[in-house]
């Protein structure tokens, strides 16, 4: 059998197939996302929805042409456009090879997605005081689209923390530290809470849980890492956006953009200097709502759209 | 076709980086010959070497019947470099070889081979199937199966006269 340069023989088929369609993906993730990053730059594409639904194609189409290519090229990779394990074979110092690059690679990547975001959400999960909430915020939660069920929890353990939870079809939970409520004023918590809600669609719900997921199975892919957070970033653009306009909002007038971005601010002085990936997604919401980023949800047509995932469809399953 | 706009510069892209990835699988192998995975059809023994890395084991008793060089020497470099010899005259003998990982699979009902000349493999097990004689030898760190229709006696020879290439030149 012809195998991955990656393994050794002896390990157990099913190991060898897992590992092989690991590499696969974060081969064709890394293609996807570079032929669809420069054409997005070639088309000046602003942020919004297309850029979000161009992001998901990246997380989700290589696990499939992943997959499809063994039974197109061959598992001896003879009709392929690109056979990796040429590339993975190539010496380097010290009897190493860049297949052992790779691993390293993937060690390392596995580590920081472990480290910076699945270890901290078990750990540091936020504690309910059991403090009652006052009353004006309860008002103000119960007034939004959705969230006539709202349950609002106080808690302690993460400073200047609003997070929603529960399914969009179920009743949902929002939780507020109490730092929240005295430092930000009135107007900035008001649009802090429509970005909450904005949050709180079926549709981004399942679409947010679908990626992590994928996200995942892809623990040690660096594009999938990326990937995932400039999605998770384009979304927050997005809430902002529908805060700030009003869009799922109730009858009250929707606040100010000014004042989601004080909000924001806020936050980012109170986030450690050491998350700078953090800081610097917090600074391009501020810039998108004081207008320095160009935002527009359908920026290309669906057509174009289904045929750039057609294209991704058809071309990567030849790289092997 | 403003429905599709922007296609045709995704197609300008995707062309452009898989040219850029094509002479990738193309140049590679020219400057470093050693990443194709093989296999390798070689002209004989001699040239083992080079493609697999190391001097192959052959059995210097090597019965008439067998021909007089072998028929088919093949390399594959990859996951594990790995040699395959074959002799065909009116007996047959199919040797293949690698140098480290496990031992290769062993039936329950295979009786060891005590070889007790010096430079034979350390180990050697065979049984059979059929009028196949198998066997499984192991000389340090190489793995080499066996396969000939040679009686059992002549099958045990080959293997306890299994040495180095280059030693034998």
């Amino acid at each position: 059998m012809i195998g991955d340069p990656l393994l050794e023989d002896g390990v157990l088929p099913g190991t060898l197939a897992g590992a092989t369609w690991l590499w696969r993906v974060a081969l064709h993730s890394f293609v996807a996302g570079t032929a669809l990053y420069a054409w997005s730059r070639r088309l000046e594409l602003p942020a919004g929805r297309t850029r979000r639904l161009l992001l998901a194609a990246v997380l989700l189409v290589p696990m499939a042409t992943a997959a499809a290519g063994p039974a197109l090229v061959g598992e001896g990779g003879d009709a392929a456009w690109l056979d990796s394990r040429r590339l993975l074979a190539l010496p380097l110092a010290f009897g190493l090879q860049v297949a052992d690059l790779v691993v390293a690679a993937g060690v390392v990547t596995a580590a920081i997605a472990l480290v910076q975001e699945i270890l901290p959400a078990f750990l540091e999960r936020p504690r309910r005081s059991g403090d009652p909430i006052p009353l004006w915020l309860g008002r103000e939660v119960r007034s939004l689209p959705g969230w006539e069920r709202c349950t609002v929890h106080l808690v302690v353990g993460r400073p200047l923390l609003v997070a929603t939870g529960g399914p969009p079809r179920g009743r949902p939970h929002l939780h507020l530290s109490p730092d929240v409520l005295t430092r930000l004023s009135r107007d900035e918590l008001a649009a802090v809470l429509r970005h909450e809600n904005a949050h709180h669609t079926p549709r981004r719900w399942w679409a947010l849980h679908l990626l992590f997921a994928a996200r995942l199975l892809q623990l040690a892919n660096p594009v999938a890492l990326w990937v995932f957070r400039r999605y998770t970033l384009e979304l927050e653009l997005a809430c902002d956006r529908d805060a700030v306009a009003g869009r799922r909002a109730a009858a009250e007038p929707p606040p100010t953009a000014k004042a989601l971005a004080r909000a924001l601010l806020t936050v980012y002085e109170g986030t450690d200097r050491r998350d700078v990936a953090g800081r610097e997604a917090l600074r391009r919401r501020v810039d998108a709502l004081l207008g320095r980023v160009r935002f527009e949800d359908r920026s290309l047509p669906p057509e174009s759209l289904a045929a750039a995932v057609v294209v991704l469809l058809l071309a990567l399953p030849w790289i092997v | 076709m403003a429905r599709f706009r922007g296609i045709a510069t995704l197609l300008v892209v995707f062309g452009v980086l898989f040219l850029l990835l094509r002479a990738l699988h193309l140049g590679v192998p020219l400057l470093y010959p050693k990443v194709l995975q093989g296999p390798f059809s070689l002209e004989s023994v001699a040239e083992v070497e080079e493609y697999a890395g190391f001097s192959p084991l052959v059995p210097f008793f090597r019965p008439a019947t067998l021909g007089e060089r072998p028929v088919h020497v093949t390399v594959t470099r990859r996951p594990r470099a790995r040699v395959a010899v074959f002799w065909q005259g009116e007996r047959f003998l199919y040797l293949e070889e690698r140098e480290g990982g496990g031992p290769p699979p062993v039936p329950e009902n295979a009786r060891e081979w005590s070889l007790a000349t010096p430079g034979a493999p350390e180990e050697a097990r065979w049984w059979r199937q059929g009028r196949t004689v198998h066997a499984v030898a192991r000389r340090g760190d190489h793995w080499v199966e066996v396969r000939t229709d040679l009686p059992a006696d002549d099958a045990r020879r080959v293997v306890e006269t299994l040495r180095p290439y280059r030693d034998l030149l």
